[in-house]
């Protein structure tokens, strides 16, 4: 009984640890990141940014708390045991996470409002930089809207493929998005759109959720509740290495269904959703009644499993001792 | 070590087997020959499995160190403990294994293949290509050549009814045309009197003789006529060549006007022979080209030929033929290159090219540039003048032929030993008047007649390297990188872009290592129990892993670019490498002593 109270009691330094940890990494990589898509070829590479430290730190903690679950269960399968306390405790630092840390950190960044103090820095002159389908060169540094540059065509086949010419200088700063120089653009893989646009769409949707009332928070949660709940899997093997990848293939299957339903891949699911909602009154009242069930419906399979799996266990284990 | 080498390689072999059915099975191809189809599919089956290598590889060590770990723990009660040092010593040799194989696969295998897949996309269109240049030719008349392209189609292409119908027909014409030249030819052949009926002891006679008198036209003539006729072994001949040598000087000697046919070829020859001594060569190239097309006895006219070839040896210092670069586009090494030369005035040319085609010439390489433009800018960066030519020739000239003023007038550092130089102007080897002459433009369109050469004040060398460079910082051989990364800048290229690649690249092996011990480190605090049953159904969940570490991995490659700008940015292009090495052996000691570290605490 000790043991067990001590394991579950280790988890709180644990996730507070993990929490601290992540957001610190996050915060970095993030700065790192983004002086790296403010770099321009023949300038400094400016590494630490106040501003942007602070910005990393509203854009990695929703990142870091949806994915808290994940990390605690992964702590959980390497110090593992400890009876059913440790699982108490994981599922109330759950509750913890989504309904009081996640509330806090939205109405934190409600009050906190970050200005970038980041210039806009012309691009350099004497490179050749890709811009659409054609290569320009600036011979001076370009400062205002219409600047000259020598543009390369390379889809003309005769004479007048070398052109200097005035181009549409925002045009190519924003076609150079969201790094400040194309070059730089080019070497460094920019994060999928489906990832940045789905955590933007989720950090929305708990905002809208939050600011709606407590039915709505409700709902959205329960995208939390199915994210921690695929501990209960981390029972199905005796190898913890095969705990750990079904942990985190559900946990993937999990997130890319919520970060995927807003997109047109689920289109005909949204459209059924609403046909089942006309039908029901009562779901009227939920914020995206299909998600809701489909979550809370992943969260009771997963906890039978992982019931029935550890049942069997014990019971097996039962036997051979008898 | 052996059973995680064992576990290893097992699943690589069984990674491999489902990558190559995956890529023979699956998936479109592009617009292929029959015969190349499989191929093609095989070598896409084997980039994926080199797109996947990195993420099997860690799979195998992780499954193979969890397992040898897991049954195998015994001597690790405490931490850093001997059994431990023995472990990463195996951990040290697995990973370098796997960083050899790694980098290679990075830098040989796949760069090979995608070679490979664009030279059986581009077999087709080689095809076409070849039966449209050799019907073209056939029309022409030029069966031989087309006879020859032919076969070539037919070679990449046996089943192809386009290349085995031209081959049938320039066959045929090539049999009957062979026909014709013998029964024509027979004649000639026999011969070894000249026309008149004299031999050649009887010509040298008559030389002479016409020498003395002062006949110098006869003593040219009958000289020549014995050198036409007698064999290259002849004793005669020398003595031939002297007596026509002398009374062609003579001849030159005189200014007569031409009645005979003798006299206006004499005079023509003449004309041709005063142009080559006036340096201009273009037009003596003519007179005689003219002269020897006239007929085949001028076409052998010793006097003809020699001054044809001077005037063809001069030429191709000037300009080059039309006909050299027919059908060059379709044998391109490299496309759209482009750069920058700035002058110590301040003033900068951007060189651009579409296309280069290198051909192996005698000795060196020529280079054929296609849509060669300069576009010359002052030190404002307002326009000056512009070039374009459709088509130049580029061969490498030695500094040491310049003297040294010539060399600083030219911009020409003094350290450079070659230099590319570039033929502008293109004439067309039988017709005079048909030149492609490249287009000056200046400020204010006044246009104005510029040099038909030029010579551009960078080494060779650097030239090659832009060439290379246009492919991307990707594709250029590392030898290459590392050479052209303290020059980007003085190109117009980024030296940031191509120092990241160039870290990304250089420093993969040591991060594959990291990645190794990491993964090693993994593996000991998830091994599998010592009492435990392996089972079976557990197999199926290691290509999960894989596609996990797919992800993961991309992701720390993600990270690990992310992190070579960073050495730019702080320790600069001079120690940037050093700074790179220095913070991987530092991840990797520490990861390091994370595995010495583990024990049996962390159980399984």
């Amino acid at each position: 009984m000790i043991k067990s109270l001590k394991k579950s009691l280790q988890l709180i330094p644990a996730y507070l640890g993990i929490l601290l940890f992540n957001c610190v990494i996050g915060m970095l990589i993030y700065m790192l990141y983004f002086n790296t898509t403010e770099l321009i070829a023949g300038k400094l590479l400016q590494l630490f940014d106040r501003h942007i430290l602070l910005e990393g730190f509203f854009v990695v903690i929703p990142v870091v708390l949806v994915l808290s679950g994940t990390l605690l269960s992964c702590y959980r399968i390497r110090h593992s045991g400890g009876g059913v306390l440790p699982v108490i405790m994981y599922s109330l630092l759950g509750a913890v996470t989504w309904c009081i840390l996640y509330p806090s950190f939205i109405e934190l960044k409600k009050n906190c409002q970050v200005i970038s103090d980041s210039e806009k820095t012309a691009l350099t002159a004497g490179y050749f930089r890709s811009a659409g389908n054609d290569i320009i060169y600036f011979p001076q540094i370009p400062v205002s809207a219409d600047v000259e540059a020598v543009v390369i065509n390379v889809n003309e086949v005769q004479n007048g493929a070398v052109s200097l010419q005035k181009i549409n200088y925002p045009q190519v700063v924003y076609e150079s998005a969201p790094f400040k120089d194309s070059l730089i653009r080019e070497t460094i893989p920019t994060m999928p759109g489906w990832i940045m646009e789905g955590f933007a769409a989720i950090e929305v949707r708990a905002e809208n959720a939050w600011h709606a009332g407590y039915i709505n928070w409700l709902c959205f949660i329960s995208f939390g509740l199915a994210l921690f709940s695929v501990y209960s899997l981390t029972f199905c093997s005796e190898w913890r290495l095969i705990n750990i990848i079904y942990l985190l293939l559900m946990e993937a299957g999990v997130l890319s269904f919520n970060l995927l339903y807003f997109s047109d891949y689920f289109l005909p699911l949204r459209k059924l959703s609403i046909r089942i909602v006309n039908n029901f009154n009562f779901l009227t009242h939920l914020d995206e009644p299909l998600l809701v069930c489909i979550n809370v419906f992943l969260t009771l399979v997963f906890i039978c499993i992982g019931v029935t799996t550890v049942l069997t266990k014990k019971q097996k284990n039962k036997r051979r001792s008898v | 070590m052996k059973r995680v080498l064992q576990i290893l390689f097992g699943y690589i072999v069984f990674c491999f087997c489902v990558c190559l059915a995956l890529g023979l099975f699956t998936g479109t191809s592009p617009e292929l020959l029959a015969k190349s189809v499989r191929t093609y599919r095989l070598y896409e089956g084997l980039r994926i499995f080199c797109r996947i290598l990195p993420a099997v590889t860690i799979t195998g060590v992780i499954i193979g160190c969890t397992v040898l770990y897991g049954r195998h723990p015994e001597g690790s009660i405490m931490r850093f403990s001997s059994a431990m040092f023995r472990r990463y010593r195996y951990v040290i040799v697995i990973g370098l294994i796997c960083s050899f194989i790694l980098t290679c696969t990075e830098e040989v295998v796949t760069p090979i293949l995608v070679l490979k897949q664009q030279q059986l996309v581009q077999l087709p269109k080689l095809v076409r290509e070849y039966v449209r240049i050799g019907t073209k030719e056939y029309i022409s008349g030029n069966s031989d050549l087309a006879f020859k392209y032919a076969q070539l189609a037919a070679k990449i292409d046996s089943k192809s009814d386009a290349a085995q119908q031209l081959l049938n027909r320039t066959e045929i014409a090539i049999k009957t045309s062979r026909q014709d030249t013998s029964d024509a030819v027979i004649p000639e052949v026999s011969q070894g009197v000249s026309e008149e009926g004299y031999t050649v002891s009887q010509l040298r006679k008559f030389a002479e003789k016409s020498y003395v008198d002062g006949n110098w036209f006869d003593a040219h003539y009958y000289a020549e006529t014995g050198i036409s006729v007698a064999s290259p072994k002849d004793t005669n001949i020398e003595l031939l060549k002297k007596i026509a040598a002398d009374a062609w000087n003579k001849l030159s000697q005189a200014e007569k006007i031409p009645e005979t046919e003798e006299e206006r070829i004499y005079k023509l020859k003449l004309e041709g022979y005063k142009l080559l001594m006036d340096g201009d060569n273009l037009k003596a190239y003519y007179v005689f080209k003219k002269l020897s097309m006239q007929s085949r006895a001028l076409s052998i006219d010793p006097d003809v030929v020699r001054y044809l070839k001077l005037a063809n040896v001069r030429l191709a210092t000037e300009s080059f033929f039309i006909d050299e670069t027919f059908n060059l586009q379709e044998f391109e090494t490299a496309g759209n290159v482009y750069f920058k030369i700035q002058h110590t005035d301040g003033s900068t040319d951007i060189i651009y090219i579409k296309g280069i085609t290198s051909i192996k010439g005698t000795g060196s390489m020529v280079q054929y540039l296609r849509g060669f433009s300069v576009y010359s800018l002052d030190k404002n960066g307002s326009y000056i003048r512009s070039m374009y030519v459709q088509y130049a020739k580029l061969f490498a000239v030695p500094v040491s032929d310049f003297d040294d003023d010539t060399r600083m007038s030219l911009g020409i550092d003094e350290k450079i030993e070659y230099v590319p130089y570039i033929l502008l102007r293109s004439i067309d080897r039988g017709t005079e008047g048909i030149v492609n002459e490249p287009l000056y433009r200046y400020e204010g369109d006044t246009p104005k007649d510029g040099k038909d050469q030029l010579i551009l004040p960078i080494s060779y060398t650097d030239f090659e390297l832009l060439v290379e460079a246009s492919k991307g910082a990707e594709f250029m051989s590392i030898p290459a990188l590392v050479q052209f990364f303290g020059k980007t800048v003085k190109y117009g290229y980024s030296e940031e872009v191509f120092g990241q690649v160039m870290l990304n690249r250089i420093l993969y092996p040591l991060f594959i290592l990291i990645i190794i011990v990491c993964s090693a480190s993994f593996a000991w605090n998830y091994r599998i129990s010592e009492k435990l049953m392996f089972k079976t159904v557990w197999t199926s969940a290691f290509p999960l892993l894989s596609v996990l570490l797919y992800i993961f991995f991309a992701g720390l490659l993600w990270l690990y670019k992310l992190f070579n700008y960073v050495f730019l940015g702080t320790a600069g292009r001079k120690y940037a490498l050093l700074a790179g090495c220095g913070v991987y052996i530092a991840i990797l000691i520490i990861s390091s002593i994370v595995f010495l570290s583990r024990n049996s605490a962390d159980a399984a």
